[in-house]
């Protein structure tokens, strides 16, 4: 694999995701978006992503919410979440379906997120 | 009285000669037959020995003289003559004295006229035998008792025969005419005199005969009225219960009777005239004086009262009445009189004397008001507390018709109520207002009361009378009360009752009516249409037996049904007091129609047992299905023993509530701030890591020096990040499934964990159960318990000491005990323990959250912790958790 794969990590805080892109621009080519409707279009655009990491409590649609909506246009896509909250029911519920592979805590753990991705990625 | 005058008459009897033995016939009759009998006994006795002398002469003459033999015409009358006269001894023996005189007077003189007829002898010697005819005739008085003009039958029937005779026979005599008639005349005249005569001795003699009877019967009877007058007299002097006397002017005593003598105490009358009165042997003051001065002077005395002396000595007090009998010569032969023993009389007169002036004080000093009136109203008498009471003085009232001046005119139909009842003798109580002098209105309760003479006639009425003004008063307000807890009792939505020991309803509020349809005219009628339900009766029946045998006077609450007017039954839970009415006991019955909420209970209890059919079958379904296993006993055993155990779970959980409460609220802040924290957590961690590769490419000479500041912020990211995941325990609902966890293995993992601790300082106990167990737990968050745990318990222990941990399963649960030998805490800290962040460890030692996570886990898991503390000598954790039910693994 030459090619780096294209990673969308959606969070409204924008320190987050500068500091997400920095991080893992060498194993990642990161799309970065301030909100589900922005990751979204962000999809759209860029139709060879391979993984999308959102936060959870987002204005406007939740990670979830915005990670069953883009799971509905691109199933192919790997879905991760990445929270500043323990466990919620609706996380364990997204689990459950299979919507997303797995979820993150923050502060973030960069190697537990390489490992993962990759491991769903190979 | 009746002995002495059958005596008396017996002597009237005998007095006359008694009668022969032949005669004993005419015993009975009256003295003038007697005589009669007698002399005509002795006629016929003689007629007898007469006409057989006569017979026998008659037929010597015959045979000796003239003819030679008998001449029967004459010889055989004599013969029939005389068995004629035998017959009529006969008869007078017998008792028929009249038939047989007549007849023997009839057969004599049909005898003579016979005799006459057949001798025809001359004029001379037919003249002797009509004298002897005539001296027949003359003796018919001595025969005839009762009809007296017989005699002239007699005479008649003898002149007919002589005229007849003269007529037969005129020829023969030779007689001329005038001789004939001068004879007849002679002859009729001697018998019409002679008859006449006879008549009138006759009359004479009954008449006298009558008379004398008649003045013997008066003098017999004066005679029996007089004995009987007598035997009165002395009965009445002898059972008088007055004394009577006679006793000579200088007071000897002639005469006593018994009564007299009984009075003054002696025997007899012979003891009693010993005594002379004068002497003052019997009175004991003057009084003797006095009383043959008054009796001297006016004849007799009345009433006279003195005290005499008995012969015992005790004083008698008595009244006489006495009167001098005198001579001619107007002086006294001696006194009589009688006496009355007044001595009791006279100690009651004193005592009703004393009485009365005992009551006229006791009326003055009553409290009540006293008036007396006549029977026209007019007032007699009034005590002080009526002046005071009314102000009236007895002057101004005494004298008047009492209701004009102390009633209003309106009330006066009360007054003449009270008089109606007083007229019939009987008491009548009432209240009427009066008024007083001033005007002003009391009210009284007035008790009347007739006052009788002794002829039991009213002559007067006394009314007692208590002012009651204040108790009007207090019956208005009570009155008034009344009427507030009724409107509050009506308006009660329970229904409140009041009934006898018998079951009719005294008393009941409106919602008495309106649930059960009972109406007061159904209140005494024992076969209501509304009653207890008949399975239920038998708890009121002992429910009021225990109230009524009891010291309480309530009951607790009881249950039961009932079924009202139309029918439909109810469920009513109420009390029943026992309460005390004029002495009688009731009961009052304070109950709520909880029929509705019953009805819940019921539904509940329907699936309840609907569920527990579901279990049994259940149940029963296991046992078929694996025989091998523990038997449906044991089951339903345990079965028991986890319900009791999840009922003790529950209430421990009602305990825990409140904390709860608030560890959930708890929990919303803590995920908030949580998230908060983490995201400038990221920032950090995320910068940190940007540095660290910065460096790592570009600046790898400065790597020695910038690593330990790294390091540091690494440090500080993963402690503040370890800290708001702990608080993130108060939201989190793990749903992980717990796994199969060995307590056991658990605790010794925390114990090596804490192995640095321990270490030299605290010495371990163990006591773990043996008991086979399961449970089901999140493994890491149990860890965290039990290091919670023994954390504290390690810290609270300052120098040495001891750590015992025990475990054991009982009802379906699993017990961790563990106890320090540590400082212990205060009573009023153990409630505080379990909230965040309080915390007794030094500044930097906890976080104040241990237990409280602790706390937190074990609700997740339905368990329980207790404390149990006391200070400086240690503390006990007591850990509960449920265990799974073993043989539900098939």
């Amino acid at each position: 694999m030459n090619e780096k794969p294209t990673l969308l990590y959606v969070d409204d805080e924008p320190i987050n995701l500068k500091l997400f892109a920095l991080n893992f621009k060498n194993k990642f080519n990161v799309l970065t978006a301030g909100s589900g409707l922005e990751g979204y279009e962000l999809l759209k655009k860029n139709n060879h992503t391979k993984v999308v990491i959102s936060d959870m409590k987002m204005p406007g649609m939740n990670g979830i919410e915005f990670i069953r909506l883009a799971k509905k246009e691109f199933p192919e896509i790997s879905y991760f979440i990445l929270t500043g909250f323990d466990i919620t029911e609706e996380i364990a519920d997204a689990l459950n379906e299979r919507l997303i592979h797995k979820y993150f805590r923050k502060p973030f753990n960069m190697k537990e997120i390489e490992t993962s991705i990759f491991e769903i990625l190979k | 009285m009746e002995i002495p005058i059958n005596k008396n008459k017996e002597s009237i009897n005998s007095s006359g000669e008694k009668m022969p033995e032949i005669l004993k016939n005419y015993q009975e009759t009256d003295f003038t037959t007697q005589l009669k009998v007698r002399v005509f006994y002795n006629i016929c006795i003689a007629a007898i020995i007469g006409l057989i002398l006569l017979t026998i002469s008659s037929a010597y003459v015959q045979l000796s003289s003239l003819l030679n033999k008998i001449y029967l015409p004459i010889i055989i009358p004599e013969v029939i003559l005389l068995f004629v006269f035998g017959a009529c001894l006969q008869l007078l023996i017998k008792g028929y004295f009249n038939l047989s005189a007549h007849l023997f007077m009839i057969s004599a003189n049909i005898c003579v006229w016979y005799i006459m007829f057949a001798g025809k002898g001359d004029v001379i010697s037919q003249i002797d035998t009509i004298v002897i005819i005539l001296a027949i005739i003359n003796s018919i008085p001595l025969f005839i008792s009762k009809f007296k003009s017989t005699i002239f039958i007699y005479v008649f029937v003898n002149i007919t025969v002589l005229f007849i005779f003269v007529q037969l026979f005129k020829d023969e005599f030779g007689l001329t005419s005038s001789v004939l008639v001068d004879y007849l005349v002679d002859t009729s005249v001697a018998l019409v005199f002679s008859g006449v005569a006879t008549y009138q001795i006759v009359r004479i003699n009954n008449m006298v005969l009558e008379k004398v009877e008649h003045d013997y019967q008066i003098r017999i009877k004066a005679e029996q009225k007089f004995v009987e007058s007598e035997i009165k007299y002395k009965n009445i002097f002898e059972n008088a219960q007055v004394g009577v006397y006679q006793t000579t002017p200088d007071g000897h005593i002639l005469q006593a009777n018994p009564a007299f003598i009984n009075m003054f105490g002696f025997e007899s009358i012979e003891d009693i005239s010993k005594h002379n009165l004068k002497n003052n042997d019997a009175y004991i003051d003057s009084s003797r004086d006095r009383f043959v001065e008054l009796i001297e002077k006016q004849g007799f005395v009345k009433d006279f009262e003195s005290e005499w002396r008995k012969k015992n000595g005790e004083v008698l007090i008595i009244r006489e009445n006495s009167r001098a009998i005198r001579d001619s010569n107007g002086k006294s032969k001696y006194y009589e009189g009688f006496v009355v023993d007044i001595t009791e009389r006279k100690q009651t007169m004193k005592a009703l004397k004393e009485s009365e002036e005992k009551f006229r004080t006791l009326v003055e000093s009553l409290n009540e008001v006293i008036i007396v009136a006549d029977n026209n109203h007019i007032v007699q008498y009034v005590n002080k507390k009526f002046t005071e009471k009314l102000g009236y003085s007895p002057e101004e009232i005494i004298g008047k018709i009492g209701y004009k001046m102390l009633h209003d005119p309106r009330d006066y139909h009360l007054i003449e109520q009270a008089n109606q009842v007083r007229i019939n003798k009987s008491k009548s109580h009432y209240e009427i207002p009066f008024l007083a002098k001033d005007g002003k209105k009391i009210d009284f309760l007035v008790s009347g009361a007739p006052i009788l003479d002794p002829e039991g006639k009213t002559i007067a009425s006394i009314g007692a009378m208590v002012d009651i003004s204040d108790r009007k008063l207090a019956e208005k307000a009570l009155k008034e009360s009344e009427e507030k807890y009724r409107t509050i009792i009506e308006a009660f939505p329970d229904i409140i009752m009041i009934s006898d020991l018998k079951g009719n309803i005294v008393f009941g509020n409106s919602s008495l009516e309106l649930i059960t349809g009972i109406t007061q005219k159904d209140y005494s009628n024992p076969n209501r249409p509304a009653h207890i339900h008949p399975e239920d009766i038998h708890i009121i029946t002992e429910a009021i037996k225990e109230l009524l045998s009891g010291t309480k006077t309530h009951t607790g609450i009881i249950e039961n049904r009932f079924i009202d007017t139309w029918g439909k039954t109810h469920w009513f839970s109420g009390i029943m007091s026992k309460l005390t009415l004029n002495n009688q006991t009731f009961l009052q019955t304070i109950t709520r129609d909880i029929t509705e909420k019953k009805n819940i209970e019921q539904e509940l209890e329907k699936h309840r047992n609907h569920l527990e059919l579901l279990v049994q079958e259940r149940t029963e379904e296991l046992a078929t299905a694996n025989e091998e296993l523990v038997s449906t006993n044991e089951e339903l055993h345990n079965q028991r023993e986890e319900l009791e155990a999840v009922l003790l779970n529950l209430q421990n959980t009602q305990k825990q509530l409140v904390q709860a409460e608030k560890m959930a609220s708890l929990g919303v802040l803590a995920a908030g701030v949580a998230h908060e924290i983490n995201n400038p957590l990221n920032f950090i961690k995320g910068g940190v890591i940007g540095l660290e590769n910065y460096f790592d490419e570009n600046l790898k000479d400065h790597i020695n020096e910038v690593a330990p500041l790294m390091e540091g912020i690494n440090v500080g990211v993963e402690r503040a990040a370890a800290i708001v995941t702990s608080l993130n325990h108060y939201n989190r609902r793990d749903d992980l499934p717990g796994i199969k966890c060995d307590i056991h293995s658990i605790i010794d993992n925390c114990l090596v964990m804490l192995q640095n601790q321990i270490k030299y300082k605290i010495e371990i106990i163990k006591s773990y159960t043996t008991e086979p167990h399961l449970l089901i737990c999140n493994e890491g968050k149990l860890h965290q318990v039990i290091l919670n745990i023994l954390t504290n318990a390690v810290q609270s222990i300052n120098e040495k000491g001891t750590i015992s941990i025990k475990t054991k399963v009982d009802k379906g649960k699993i017990e961790i005990a563990i106890t320090d030998s540590g400082c212990g805490m205060r009573d009023d800290i153990i409630p505080k323990i379990m909230d965040p962040f309080f915390t007794t460890k030094e500044a930097g030692e906890g976080t104040g959250l241990g237990l409280s996570i602790t706390y937190n886990i074990l609700q997740e898991h339905d368990g329980t912790i207790e404390f149990e503390s006391q200070l400086n000598k240690g503390t006990t954790v007591k850990i509960n958790l449920p265990l799974i039910i073993q043989k539900k693994n098939e």
